[in-house]
Order: structure tokens, then C-alpha cells, then sequence
């Protein structure tokens, strides 16, 4: 079923996008995001239905856009589902996370060096950058600003990050 | 810092719910793979 995302989702967008550019605009030097860096894009996380159905948008955008690269990106998803099925914790035909604590301990330890399909491993850009998940838009300015952030452990805290906020 | 300080996101969520009937999580590959 193709469903259109709520009118609202751009004033979502916009709310998030400005908060976020402010914070990255004080954090200055001390802010470690750049095109290319893809620290962030490896290792799963859970996304809701709206991050979902921006997610799919975009990947029909793109298919108008440049088909090539759209086919990409679900190839390697479709590659990305054959890897992790097995071990989803959830239902892996309809792809839905189980709810509960034993779930949530079992998705903790979850594909965690499995970079995202969207990301193109030979840039280091998402290709679907502009309908990218929450997560996506508020991690790295954030984390930088208010945690005091140890950049040698980065990749790590950040993956942490991305579950606990699951059960947020 | 609060991005979204009047949690429209879950406002957004819920009404996607009642209208479709999409709930739960899911993960980038599952739904990008469809």
C-alpha cells in the first residue's frame, strides 16, 4: 500500500533541520560530522513508521531521479535483509521490531557493523540524505554538545546511542 | 538542546496510525527492501 506522508512532516523537518543547524553552528571545531564520514551509518537501528515512509518517498524520488543509483541502494538492502533475517529480532517477513525487554536486550546486539543501504560505499553519502530517519538528523550535533564527547570511542558510543533510544 | 520541543514527531506518528494503520518499528533495510 502506498501511503502519502502526513502534511506535517516538512514543519517536523524544518523544526529539527534549524535546531540542529544552530547547535552545529555553535559547536563549531569541536563538531566531527562532514560529507564522508559514515561513523554513524554503520550499525542498525530502529526506525518508526514515519522515518519509514520518508524513507520509501525518497527512494521513489530517486528512482525518477536516477534510477542506477535507486536500484542500488534497494540491492543492498534486499542483501542487507538476506544477512540479517536470521538473526532479526523481530518478524522478518514483515521486517516489524518484537516489542519487550528480552527484544530490546536481543536487538542491542544486533548487526551493529552493518552500515545503512542508503549510505554509497564509494562516496561515503546517503543517497537518501534529504529523507533520512530522525536519528539520522539529530545525532551527531547533539552527542557533541552535551556529552563531552570522546572522539576515540565514537563509533561505539554511537552505536550504543542509536539503540537506547529506542526505548526512548 | 530539544529538536522537536513540542513532540510533533509523535503527533505525526499517531495520525499515521489511525489513518493507515502503520505501527511498530522497523529498520532501514527491511524498509528499503520492499
Amino acid at each position: 500500500m502506498r501511503c502519502s506522508l502526513p502534511a506535517r512532516d516538512e514543519a517536523l523537518i524544518q523544526i529539527v533541520d534549524s535546531a540542529l543547524a544552530e547547535t552545529a553552528r555553535r559547536s563549531g571545531n569541536w563538531l566531527a560530522c562532514r560529507p564522508g564520514c559514515t561513523q554513524c551509518c554503520v550499525g542498525v537501528f530502529a526506525i518508526n513508521q514515519l522515518d519509514a515512509l520518508r524513507l520509501r518517498a525518497g527512494l521513489s524520488k530517486l528512482e525518477e531521479s536516477a534510477p542506477e543509483r535507486a536500484a542500488r541502494v534497494r540491492q543492498r538492502a534486499r542483501e542487507a535483509v538476506s544477512r540479517l533475517a536470521k538473526d532479526f529480532p523481530g518478524d522478518p517477513v514483515s521486517g516489524l521490531l518484537d516489542g519487550g525487554k528480552e527484544a530490546e536486550r536481543r536487538f542491542a546486539g544486533f548487526a551493529n557493523d552493518e552500515p545503512c543501504p542508503a549510505l554509497d560505499p564509494a562516496t561515503g553519502l546517503c543517497e537518501l540524505y534529504e529523507s533520512r530517519p530522525m536519528t539520522c538528523r539529530v545525532f551527531g550535533p547533539r552527542f557533541a554538545q552535551e556529552m563531552d564527547w570522546v572522539f576515540a570511542s565514537f563509533a561505539f558510543r554511537v552505536r550504543q546511542m542509536k539503540k537506547l533510544r529506542r526505548a526512548k | 538542546m530539544i529538536p522537536d520541543p513540542d513532540d510533533l514527531e509523535s503527533n505525526l506518528i499517531e495520525e499515521l496510525e489511525k489513518t493507515t494503520g502503520a505501527r511498530g518499528q522497523t529498520i532501514v533495510a527491511f524498509c528499503l527492501a520492499s
